[in-house]
């Protein structure tokens, strides 16, 4: 990464309220180019607060996004999904009575902007089934294509969500609790496909999986009650006094 | 509202090879000859009658595009058909009634009405769309019912020019039943094959994704007033061409057909006909003016049969009537097949 590139994205000075309560206050993260950049913190932190603003669902009281060096604070979230923003969410949001091939191409034609097409738009719907079927095989999902995405395992589904959001080619991805619900070696299949598929891609991963963390993560930002108490290496974190009262002490232990 | 809306998206999403029916030279063989049918056997009345279902089952295909695969049921569709059969009316008077004049002028007019509902309803869905959609066409029926001088008022329009066809070199009228019978056909032709090809193309698929899931369909990247506002214009158009024809057929046109009953009229025949199925508009539209045409003769209350249809529709065949049928038909053919 060059000196000067503006980050991939940029969190600047969050905060975030809902009535009296302060759910997030002061956030500024920033994450690299091709940087994995990991979130954790307690049930309650504003992980997924944290994520609703930076993909536009929650607007900020105060602060401001950049992604790529650009001002999203109040961009719409189709419009920031456009830019390369993509994001996963806690529940698998698939569509579950499309076929596994229909719901990545529904991303894909989305991300060639002909997701709207009408006449005459037969050819951007087999460019964007040959771009599923390439996910899936590179996936080794080839052979449930067909499939409605409700007649797949829990482990496969969560995998279609994350092929589903790169199929959007995506410049930066949050993954909201990907591995939720899923045995570790499943959870480190489903991060296995996302380093693999997602080359040069920057990511965000909140997990409470700490293996995962901070086995694939360059850095980890750790989050209590709304506030940034921490933001290095996996092993800084892992030593950060502040981090463990706060948060980590048992979980870090069995972790390290 | 789910269970309306369920047949849909599935019925779309099967595969090919799931569907047991004849080749498509045989289907368009079949259709043709039953629509050649009513050419010998029916009298004018009855093919200028059989030429109002096509119409009318043109604007309840319209309205199925927002119901079955937007989720979006309007109590003001009928401002797309009435208002683009005033303006046809309207028109007529001044410009003469040539046909492709008078679809043009439906279309505008439908696809103007369509645009008008689409900004004050945009970003409602629901128990909101309903009412919201409701209003504006309460508003439109106001207007129409207090601007005598231009829409007739109460007494509504009639006596138009005769409809007429320019082919280049001769001008056909098309003021008897056959003409009015196939004119309406080709009408019903056209939408169909148009709001197909809407369903099947990437615009259709998302427009069921907003059905679906709209938050997923926002991460996704897709506009969803943008989704909506195309099905509502394509919505509208389709209504708007069959509204151009219906002062001609029904030889009248008053503020009944901008009010909110004809909306919830078009409800209930997409309902018994069977939402989502895009052809089932034409059945419920005939089931219930040969109910309204037929049973009315013998009593003042049909409305009671209709709604017994209706209640017996949603009982016994939720997805319709062609769709309960063949459920029916197809669990025999099933069992002989295993025998």
């Amino acid at each position: 990464m060059s000196a000067n590139a503006a980050p991939a994205l940029a969190i600047e000075g969050v905060a975030k309220s809902f009535g009296g309560l302060k759910v997030l206050s002061d956030v500024s993260v920033t994450l690299g180019q091709g940087e994995c950049l990991g979130l954790i913190g307690p049930n309650g932190a504003g992980k997924t607060t944290l994520f609703n603003i930076v993909t536009g669902f929650l607007i900020p009281d105060q602060g401001r996004v950049a992604l790529a060096g650009e001002d999203i604070t109040r961009a719409k979230p189709d419009v920031r999904v456009r830019a390369g923003l993509v994001r996963t969410f806690q529940k698998s949001m698939a569509f579950p009575e499309l076929s596994v091939r229909e719901n990545l191409a529904l991303a894909a034609r989305s991300r060639s902007g002909e997701g709207y097409g009408w006449f005459g738009s037969r050819k951007a719907v087999v460019a964007a089934d040959e771009a599923a079927d390439e996910l899936l095989t590179r996936a080794q999902l080839r052979e449930r294509a067909e499939l409605p995405v409700a007649g797949l395992s829990y482990g496969e589904q969560r995998i279609v969500d994350v092929l589903v959001s790169l199929a959007m080619r995506p410049r930066v991805l949050l993954l909201d609790e990907p591995t939720a619900g899923l045995s570790r070696a499943e959870g480190e299949h489903l991060i296995e496909v996302v380093r693999t598929l997602g080359e040069d891609l920057s990511t965000i991963l909140i997990a409470h999986d700490l293996d995962i963390v901070f086995g694939v993560c360059d850095r980890v930002a750790v989050l209590d009650l709304g506030r940034l108490i921490a933001c290095d290496t996996p092993d800084a974190i892992k030593a950060h006094e502040g981090a463990q009262a706060a948060y980590l002490g048992a979980s870090l232990g069995e972790a390290a | 509202m789910s269970s309306i809306a369920d047949g849909t998206g599935r019925v779309e999403a099967r595969p090919a090879s799931e569907r047991r029916s004849l080749p498509m030279t045989a289907k368009v063989a079949l259709l043709a000859l039953a629509a050649a049918i009513p050419l010998l056997f029916a009298g004018d009345y009855q093919l200028r009658f059989l030429a109002e279902i096509l119409i009318i089952g043109t604007a309840v295909l319209s309205l199925d595009l927002l119901v079955g695969f937007g989720g979006l049921v309007s109590l003001g569709h009928a401002v797309f058909f009435g208002g683009a059969a005033y303006a046809a009316a309207i028109a007529a008077q001044t410009l003469g009634a040539d046909v492709v004049v008078m679809l043009a002028v439906g279309i505008a007019t439908g696809m103007a009405s369509a645009l008008l509902m689409g900004v004050v309803v945009m970003r409602t869905i629901a128990l909101f769309f309903l009412i919201l959609s409701l209003i504006v066409g309460q508003i439109v029926w106001e207007v129409v019912f207090h601007w005598r001088e231009v829409t007739g008022g109460a007494d509504g329009l009639r006596g138009f020019p005769v409809l007429t066809l320019h082919t280049g070199f001769a001008t056909i009228p098309l003021n008897n039943g056959v003409a009015l019978y196939l004119a309406a056909l080709v009408l019903a032709l056209a939408a169909y094959l148009a709001a197909r090809s809407f369903v099947t193309a990437p615009i259709g698929r998302a427009l069921l994704g907003t059905r679906e899931r709209q938050l997923r369909m926002s991460a996704l990247g897709y506009s969803i007033p943008r989704i909506r506002l195309m099905a509502l214009l394509a919505s509208g158009a389709i209504a708007g061409a069959a509204g151009a024809l219906y002062p001609f057929v029904n030889q009248y046109v008053g503020p009944n057909a901008v009010h909110w009953t004809m909306s919830a009229m078009m409800i209930i025949m997409l309902v018994i006909g069977g939402v989502g199925s895009l052809y089932g508009a034409f059945i419920g539209s005939a089931i219930y003016l040969g109910i309204q045409t037929y049973v009315s003769s013998y009593t003042d209350r049909w409305q009671l049969v209709v709604g017994l249809v209706f209640v017996l529709t949603v009982m016994i065949m939720p997805k319709g009537v062609v769709a309960g049928l063949k459920a029916a038909f197809g669990r025999r053919k099933d069992a002989e097949g295993r025998s």
